[in-house]
């Protein structure tokens, strides 16, 4: 449990290491695996060397990406009957309906804007990893 | 042919002295035997007579004699009368009949100026006439040779008038009138040369005043009956009387009338008694002793000579009895002829009872007159009737009979239309014209109206058929006119249209017949002025059919300049063209002849109007018709044309719009997503910067990652202002009913909750509702309600109030405060995206939220204003 996989799919190096920041300035170890593109990410959730669905604890998930967009990434991982249960976090900049509307139609289980102020995007980091990582009870395996 | 003049002349003649003798003596003899009765019940007439035998004298004793006092004394006899006669000259009656002073007077002949002055006897005792006298050879042969000439007539006599009056002016001729009291004076004067000439009536022929030597001329003229007159005012009772008993004697061939004129008119005049008597007495005594010789001789030549007499007389007595029989019977045939039969020159001379009917006068009234008398001025063909009489008159004279129709008008003024023929005959060696008229009034109006009508009928029936073959109107009106004056025989036919006020002109169209092309200058009108009085301006102005019958003497037609007198005579209807009531126009037309346009015609000629009016309103409807159903096609093809560049100029900015849209959206997409990214990088840098060597740097470097984090989070906000801008536009509408002041009250308390160290007073106007979106509009109040918060910040005792008011007449919604305000002169500006008037040190914020205000506001069709002072609060209104 404590070491389920974190997937941040992010394609801005800046984020990515923004991001890991704050996981570790709030000492979340978990191991974190990057995709720096939606294809790179589906190749990890349902490719022939894909994660475990049940070693993944939650996949932090861009919008904008290079190949395949997020919102493609999170269709064809819900349409897949072994990933469709991942709990997935939208964490993007964009805030636009069309996004909200289409994620959580989608079936994201959180939607997340990155604020600009790096104290708040630290701290948003940090509670999404704490509930899905220690308050949230995932799905059975 | 006056009665047996001839007849009677001659036996007055021939008849012996003895014989007269005789006659006298018997009559004598009756006298004394039968003396007048007294009357029962006496009433005692007063009788004017004078000196004029045979018709009235005295005799050489004294006694009253004469036609009218044997016509009076047997009248008086049978009413039991008692006479009384009063001697005297003619101007004494005249006066004393004036005076009342006697109750009759005797031989008066009919004039006007007497029957207005005295009453007259209604049966002539009497028929007379005028003769001229004169010494034997002096050479009369007719009224002319009164010329120049002394005459002695009776002072008062009618002779006298008439010589004065008429003939000297009727004939050119002059003369000297000389007055006498009677007839002796008179013949005195002609025997002693003091006149040349003598005018009595016939009956001075038989008076024994007229010595041998003096002779009528037989030039016969003012023919008129003898009458009684009695003063003004006598009973009708007594002139009853006298007219009943006269008109019995005159039935009675031997009734006393009769008696008294065989024996006055048939014997000679009586010798001058005294003077013979004397001759005979001297001539007795120197041949007393011849007479004795001869005695027995003489007796018997006396015997043989009276057998001979009375054969001769006997003889005479039957040719008169002939010829009365004769006479009798012509003059039944004259006066039963049922026509009016003239005997005539110039003048009418003589005409029968018929006549008189006719024309209802009598027959002293017409002859002496001439037929043109009798004419009105002019004919139905426009001809004068005198020169017209007189043509007709000279043919006829020239020997060839003349036979034609004329109108005549009678005493009363009644026209009427006779059938006249005129054949000359010969009377005594003169030319006279017999002249035999006959009413035909009654044949020619019946004649006259079957043609009116037929005439009317035929243009009903054949504008009948051109209405429902015409296609065109102003053939149409060309068809009607033409039909009415060359199939109906009318004279002129024309149309005209009533033009509007205030010219009121009416406006020839069509015409047809004599005359039209004249239409235009008349300038006929049919308002009030001397313009509009024709029956055409009447049927426009009235809307019912206008005639006039004569327009020679129909005052409406007087012009000014133009004598009624030298217009043509016709006559004239005018006929409105109707069209709910009311005349758009008239038909008029003209007939030739005065007196047209009777009922039935114009009921005929009223339907044909209508008829006309039916189907020129028809024709129009159609045109008008057509033309709109033209002007819809062309329209509807033009509108189908436009259509179809709309749309395809619709689809066009559509697929732009969408193509910007898409665009947009893309941009925004875009903006949401990469321009946010840098800002984070440089703010979460400068961050970790700080964070991991803080110590490392100085003051002013972390001084200026500051600065640099507060630039980016500034541009985040302003992107996000933008997106939001941007989102207005692009979100789609969603129209409700919408509680704005339940949202107001919403939206302040939330920000006192925001904010509780904040003292504001608000107030919500209650009930304020609008159909809108929702959402939008609670962006709207959001933004205004959050500035009027914002910009009270500063004021101790803020107050904020929305409410409702009317602008331009809509509903509308006002967020009103006591804050910073704003200068009026930039009140334009304030609805610029980013447009500030604050320094965002005092208040913060992008200004962005006004620009979001007026886009929505606008986007719902309404308005929005803002009125404010710098320090003095300000005010949003709005309307949705």
């Amino acid at each position: 449990m404590e070491n389920r996989i974190i997937l941040l799919v992010e394609d801005n190096p800046d984020d990515r290491e923004l991001i890991l920041r704050a996981f570790r300035k709030h000492t979340i170890g978990n191991p974190v695996v990057v995709a720096k593109d939606g294809a790179e990410a589906l190749d990890l959730l349902m490719g022939p060397k894909a994660y475990d669905p049940a070693a993944i604890g939650f996949v932090l998930l861009d919008l904008k990406l290079p190949k395949v967009d997020g919102l493609e990434v999170l269709r064809r991982l819900r349409a897949n009957e072994r990933t469709k249960l991942i709990p997935v976090v939208i964490l993007t900049s964009s805030k636009e309906d069309k996004d909200l509307i289409e994620g959580y139609r989608l079936g994201t289980n959180s939607y997340v804007q990155k604020p600009i102020d790096f104290n708040q995007f630290s701290e948003a980091v940090r509670q999404v990893g704490l509930y899905w990582l220690i308050v949230n009870v995932p799905p059975p395996s | 042919m006056r009665r047996g003049q001839v007849s009677w002349r001659c036996e007055g003649r021939s008849l012996p002295a003895s014989a007269r003798v005789l006659c006298r003596a018997l009559l004598l003899i009756g006298v004394l035997l039968f003396p007048a009765p007294r009357p029962a019940h006496a009433e005692s007439l007063r009788v004017g007579i004078y000196q004029n035998p045979p018709k009235v004298f005295v005799d050489g004793h004294g006694s009253p004699r004469g036609i009218f006092v044997d016509v009076l004394d047997a009248i008086a006899r049978r009413e039991g009368w008692t006479i009384e006669y009063v001697h005297g000259t003619w101007p004494e009656h005249i006066g004393r009949l004036q005076r009342h002073e006697i109750d009759l007077l005797v031989d008066v002949s009919y004039t006007k100026e007497r029957a207005e002055q005295f009453s007259l006897s209604h049966v002539p005792v009497l028929e007379s006439w005028c003769d001229i006298f004169s010494r034997r050879g002096t050479r009369v042969e007719s009224l002319r040779d009164l010329d120049g000439k002394r005459i002695a007539v009776l002072e008062g006599s009618v002779q006298e008038h008439y010589l004065r009056d008429e003939v000297r002016a009727n004939f050119g001729i002059d003369f000297t009138l000389l007055l006498f009291p009677d007839y002796p004076g008179s013949v005195e004067a002609v025997k002693s040369g003091e006149a040349d000439l003598l005018v009595a009536t016939r009956f001075f022929s038989f008076s024994p005043d007229r010595p041998e030597g003096i002779v009528p001329a037989h030039v016969i003229f003012r023919p008129d009956n003898v009458y009684f007159a009695f003063p003004r005012g006598t009973g009708a009772d007594l002139i009853a009387a006298i007219d009943r008993h006269l008109a019995s004697m005159k039935n009675d061939q031997d009734s006393p009338y009769y008696r008294s004129l065989r024996r006055w008119l048939a014997t000679q005049p009586e010798p001058m008694l005294p003077a013979r008597v004397k001759a005979a007495l001297a001539a007795g005594t120197v041949l007393l002793a011849v007479i004795g010789l001869f005695a027995f001789v003489l007796r018997r030549q006396v015997k043989a000579k009276t057998r001979e007499l009375t054969r001769s007389y006997e003889r005479l007595q039957a040719t008169y009895a002939a010829l009365r029989d004769s006479e009798n019977k012509y003059r039944t045939l004259f006066e039963g002829s049922a026509d009016g039969i003239f005997l005539m020159t110039d003048r009418f001379t003589d005409c029968n009872a018929q006549a008189c009917r006719l024309w209802k006068c009598r027959r002293e009234e017409i002859v002496g007159h001439s037929p043109a008398e009798f004419s009105p001025p002019l004919q139905p063909d426009g001809r004068p009737s005198d020169a017209a009489a007189r043509e007709r008159i000279e043919r006829a004279l020239a020997g060839e009979p003349q036979c034609f129709y004329w109108q005549h008008r009678a005493k009363d003024g009644a026209l009427m239309d006779c059938e006249v023929s005129l054949n000359a005959v010969e009377i005594s060696g003169r030319t006279f014209l017999l002249a035999t008229v006959r009413d035909v009034s009654a044949r020619k109006r019946a004649e006259r109206k079957l043609t009116e009508a037929n005439r009317a009928l035929t243009a009903r029936s054949m504008c009948s058929r051109a209405l429902v073959c015409a296609m065109e109107e102003g053939a149409l009106l060309e068809e009607v006119c033409r039909i009415v004056v060359d199939d109906c025989g009318y004279r002129m036919a024309w149309v005209g249209f009533a033009e509007p006020a205030p010219e009121k002109a009416v406006r020839p169209v069509a015409w047809a017949g004599a005359g039209g092309n004249a239409l235009g200058t008349l300038r006929i009108r049919w308002g009030d002025d001397e313009h509009s009085r024709g029956p055409t301006a009447a049927a426009i102005r009235t809307g019912a059919p206008s005639i006039a019958r004569d327009i020679s003497v129909d005052p409406r037609f007087a012009r000014p300049g133009e004598e009624a007198g030298g217009r043509v005579r016709v006559s004239v209807i005018g006929l409105p063209l109707l069209e709910g009531g009311v005349a758009f126009g008239a038909l008029s037309i003209i007939a030739a002849a005065p007196d047209s346009f009777r009922a039935e015609e114009v009921q005929l000629l009223s339907e044909l109007a209508s008829d006309l009016a039916y189907g020129v309103i028809a024709l129009r409807t159609r045109a008008a018709r057509r033309r709109a159903q033209e002007e819809l096609e062309e329209y509807r093809d033009r509108l189908e044309e436009m259509v179809r560049e709309r749309t395809a100029q619709l689809a066009e900015s559509n697929r732009r719009l969408e193509i910007a849209n898409r665009e947009l959206e893309a941009f925004s997409y875009s903006a949401s997503h990469d321009l946010r990214a840098p800002l984070r990088s440089m703010d979460g840098f400068s961050q970790a910067l700080l964070e991991d060597y803080g110590d490392a740097l100085d003051e002013q470097a972390r001084d200026y990652l500051g600065r640099i984090r507060a630039s980016s989070r500034n541009m985040a906000e302003l992107i996000d202002d933008l997106l939001s801008l941007s989102r207005v536009s692009r979100s789609e509408m969603r129209v409700e009913e919408v509680d704005l002041s339940a949202a107001a009250e919403s939206i302040l308390t939330t920000l006192a909750r925001r904010e509780p160290g904040r003292s504001v007073r608000w107030a919500v106007a209650p009930g304020a509702t609008a159909r809108c979106d929702p959402r939008l509009i609670r962006i709207v109040l959001d933004n205004l309600i959050g500035n009027a918060w914002k910009f009270t910040s500063k004021v101790p005792e803020a107050r904020i109030e929305f409410g409702t008011a009317r602008e331009g007449g809509r509903a509308a919604f006002f967020v009103r405060d006591n804050g910073a305000g704003f200068d009026m002169e930039y009140a334009g500006k304030l609805f610029n995206p980013f447009q500030r008037l604050h320094a965002a040190g005092d208040f913060p914020g992008t200004g962005i939220g006004l620009a979001i205000v007026q886009r929505i506001i606008h986007r719902h069709g309404g308005t929005v204003r803002a009125e404010g002072k710098v320090n003095g609060g300000a005010m949003f209104l709005f309307t949705l």
